[in-house]
């Protein structure tokens, strides 16, 4: 923590460039995760944490430190869409999940980025797994609405060691039509009553006019959070799993031209051309295959497979539980087994979810993009491959966590 | 091939009289199919027995449920299927240690939540066997998986939950017929959050792990007090619960534990001394590699996980390398899923725990990781005499994996059970949980 600390002053009070070291990270295999696709014994210019060149040749700055990556594969840092990364410690009665607002004051202006702690020790172990980014969403998966509401705005981070870890504070509306009470014939009618609403204050000249709302109980912050949504600048992230519900979903979102994120979607593949025509995007767990209610009766290993057959843009994750994400790219793999694409399965677990939350200047190795970079001996999607180093923002980030400290105190045999 | 083998069965099952024990039934059923199927000869295979080194273009010969031969090279019989491996892979059928497909299934509602009877923190006289549910589609799932056996425990809200039972995963409309012939029954027992959030959450004992300890203690002082008085007179009144209870006392029932952390699991081994039990394993056990040496000291089995951590505070000291800590120590170690999606994954899981065995310096093989997910878990179920490796005589629960079974890509091609293929990746099945039969939509192909 004390050098988190120090870390952050040096970068705020004495601005100090805060990426000092320019890297030439050479002949590695590179998984762009971009329309340059794979690229063989390729070199990675990394300077000012951002990637500055790419090639088989790039010239090289005096004073650049020159890493020898052969053998190794590259790819961007992992992004984890939709988790609790940075804002649970411990999930259950130990007062440390701020994964959701307790209030009914505020709706869709609930901010994630302001629960999110950069010092929990999730993040390091986060890093481990090549996770350089995630998507921390509030109040999805409550499954326990006495109504339909809006959890609020979700963030994207970063993991980077002794950094800002906010990248974009307001990455979109999370909502959940999982098991509202008050039951669909109730539910959709709201739905569709508030993102009108949304849409209309949207549209207003003048900031704030709250005239000609359908629905009463509207604050001045909600409906200034939901603006972009109804702007379609960013989305609304839908928890959601029935077929019929992804249906009425779609039809709503597109008549009001929203930008639409479908989490779980465990019954997607049933729609999915429906899915791919309103242009809506699907964060799910590949390995979710269990009906655990009637909306996931038709719950499929691959559902992503055939969403992706569909057109449909994927981001792919492992459980939502942050101390869970480090698995993303082994549940990436499992998507692999069942059919999906390999550069599919590596697409969505880094440039897919960074776009499709607004992220512009991560998830793929591309000039330009911020220096988040994982290395590994092998193929990312395998168990049995190592991390060899992840940079985030240019940074080598440091590999203990807690896992491995708690180890080596009880266990001096191995290594 | 498959179709036919389970109408057979189940047609042989309806022949039997009503009042045919669960073991007749199993075994009936695995009689006729050895009888009406030819031996059958998977080929060219590279082949992990969980109880050898690897046999790298080897074949495996079994004939009426039974393994009849392995190795590099063996006489296959003139009238055999053979199967060509054409260079995939070959195991045991995995073996779950703690599961609770069945008893907490999907779809999961109250109206079929039968994990927990929370009527009172001691409830040994239950038994999950009594509750399974054969058409909860994760047994499918799970058998796609490769897992062949699995234990059902019910738990772990209450310190004392009831009994488990091994069932050999195969389709079919009763527990009977699931039934792992002559497998011992678990008591499952519970320490830590579980037991104070429900009962201390509610008022009631325990309700701190003060009250947890006590209360075992309590329970044990009774059922030894109910073992003596029936030894001294053998007709006196029978109790269900005491009664499972003084069969863990004599050895006859395996008790298993629920205990994430270390000191804990050193009380519950107190307890065992002072009562006169032998603990057969710990299950979860996040904190096992603290205390590896006491372990095996103890001679007591180690059920955990390769990656779960933290999703609450007795979880939160977990450590990647448990199982190798405790592989190097010499704990038999095992792992389990207790999970429903997590069983369908278990030769991942696996190979998470090598990986994280490597990455802390210890230079485990295939063949002792293959044995966290077969031999070992049967070893603890005490059916190791059975099943969980590829040995002539045991039964023929063996898996075809597509290639390398600690590859992320690879998926179980065929699964025997008793010598009788329950999965093949050349048959596009129907469902086989009636729960699933008829539901809207498209078939996935």
């Amino acid at each position: 923590m004390l050098k988190l600390m120090t870390s952050l002053c040096v970068a705020a009070c004495i601005s100090l460039p805060l990426y000092a070291q320019t890297l030439v990270l050479e002949h590695a295999k590179v998984l762009t995760a971009s329309s340059a696709g794979q690229l063989e014994d390729t070199s990675i210019l990394i300077k000012d944490g951002k990637i500055a060149a790419i090639g088989e040749a790039v010239t090289v700055p005096a004073g650049a430190e020159i890493i020898d990556m052969t053998g190794r594969t590259i790819t961007p840092g992992l992004v984890a869409a939709n988790t609790t990364l940075g804002v649970v410690e411990i999930n259950d009665r130990a007062n440390a999940n701020d994964s959701s607002a307790k209030t009914s004051d505020l709706s869709a202006s609930v901010e994630i980025q302001y629960a999110v702690n950069p010092a929990s020790t999730l993040i390091p172990v986060a890093r481990n797994g090549g996770i350089s980014r995630a998507i921390v969403t509030p109040g999805l998966g409550s499954g326990r609405q006495e109504k339909l509401s809006f959890g609020g705005q979700a963030a994207v981070i970063d993991t980077g060691d002794g950094q800002d870890p906010i990248i974009l504070p307001h990455a979109g509306v999370t909502i959940s039509l999982r098991g509202v009470k008050t039951g669909r014939a109730a539910m959709f009618p709201m739905l569709k009553s508030i993102l009108e609403d949304a849409s209309i204050y949207a549209a207003k000249e003048t900031p704030g006019d709250m005239s000609g709302l359908i629905q009463k109980n509207w604050t001045r912050a909600d409906l200034d959070a939901l603006a972009p949504v109804a702007r379609g600048e960013a989305p609304l992230i839908i928890e959601v799993d029935r077929a019929s519900d992804i249906s009425q979903m779609l039809k709503i979102g597109k008549a009001l031209n929203l930008k639409m994120v479908l989490v779980g979607a465990a019954e997607g593949w049933v729609v999915a051309d429906e899915i791919a025509a309103a242009d809506a995007s699907v964060v799910l767990n590949p390995i979710d295959n269990l009906p655990s209610n009637f909306d996931q009766v038709r719950a499929s290993i691959e559902n992503a497979t055939r969403l992706n057959a569909a057109g449909v843009k994927l981001a792919l994750t492992s459980n939502r539980d942050g101390h869970d994400v480090r698995l993303t790219r082994y549940h990436a793999g499992m998507a692999v087994a069942h059919g999906l694409p390999y550069d599919a399965a590596i697409k969505a677990i880094t440039i897919n979810p960074a776009r499709m939350f607004g992220d512009t200047t991560g998830g793929e190795i591309a000039v330009g993009q911020d220096a988040d970079i994982a290395v590994w001996s092998g193929d990312p999607l395998q168990p049995l491959t190592d991390l060899v180093v992840l940079y985030v923002r240019g940074e080598a980030q440091p590999k203990t966590d807690r896992l491995t400290v708690l180890r080596k105190k009880y266990v001096k045999s191995g290594e | 091939m498959k179709r036919l083998l389970v109408t057979t069965l189940l047609s042989a099952a309806a022949l039997l009289p009503s009042c045919a024990s669960a073991k007749e039934v199993r075994q009936e059923q695995i009689a006729v199919a050895g009888e009406q199927a030819r031996p059958i000869a998977i080929t060219h295979a590279n082949i992990l027995t969980a109880s050898s080194p690897l046999i790298e273009d080897g074949t495996v010969v079994f004939a009426n449920g039974r393994i009849v031969s392995v190795g590099k090279t063996v006489k296959v019989p003139g009238n055999a299927e053979i199967i060509d491996a054409a260079g995939r892979w070959v195991t045991p059928g995995i073996i779950d240690a703690h599961s609770h497909l069945g008893v907490y299934p999907t779809p999961l509602f109250p109206s079929n939540m039968d994990l927990n009877e929370k009527t009172g923190n001691n409830t040994a006289g239950i038994s999950a066997e009594d509750a399974v549910w054969p058409q909860d589609p994760g047994f499918e799932q799970a058998r796609r998986g490769g897992v062949t056996t699995l234990t059902i425990l019910p738990g772990s809200t209450n310190l004392i939950a009831g009994k488990g039972v091994t069932l050999k995963n195969v389709e079919a409309a009763t527990v009977q017929e699931m039934k792992f012939p002559d497998a011992p029954y678990f008591l499952k027992m519970a320490c830590g959050e579980n037991p104070v959030k429900i009962y201390g959450g509610a008022g009631k004992k325990p309700f701190t792990r003060m009250g947890v300890m006590s209360e075992f203690r309590k329970a044990w002082a009774k059922a030894r007090e109910y073992k003596a008085k029936h030894e001294a007179d053998p007709s006196a009144p029978v109790d269900l619960q005491l009664e499972t209870m003084a069969k863990v006392l004599d050895g006859e029932i395996i008790p298993v534990v629920h205990c994430y952390r270390a000191d804990e699991m050193a009380h519950l081994i107190d307890i065992s001394h002072e009562y006169g039990f032998k603990i057969g394993s710990f299950h979860h056990a996040t904190e096992a590699y603290k205390i590896a040496p006491l372990l095996k000291t103890e001679d007591i089995g180690i059920a955990t996980w390769a990656r779960r951590w933290g999703f609450k505070m007795e979880a939160y000291d977990a450590s990647d390398a448990t199982p190798a800590v405790l592989e190097d120590a010499g704990v038999k170690t095992v792992l389990h899923s207790d999970n429903s999606i997590l069983i369908q994954h278990m030769n991942t899981e696996a190979a998470m725990a090598l990986a994280s065995a490597r990455r802390a310096g210890y230079d485990f093989g295939y063949e002792t990781a293959i044995r966290w997910i077969t031999a070992n878990p049967a070893e603890l179920m005490g059916i190791s005499d059975q099943t969980g490796t590829l040995e002539p005589g045991k039964m023929a629960d063996i898996v075809l994996w597509s290639g390398d079974p600690f590859s992320v890509y690879s998926v179980a091609d065929k699964v025997f059970i008793d010598g009788v293929m329950v999965v093949d990746e050349t048959e596009t099945d129907e469902e086989s949980s009636d729960f699933l039969a008829g539901q809207y939509g498209e078939e996935v192909q």
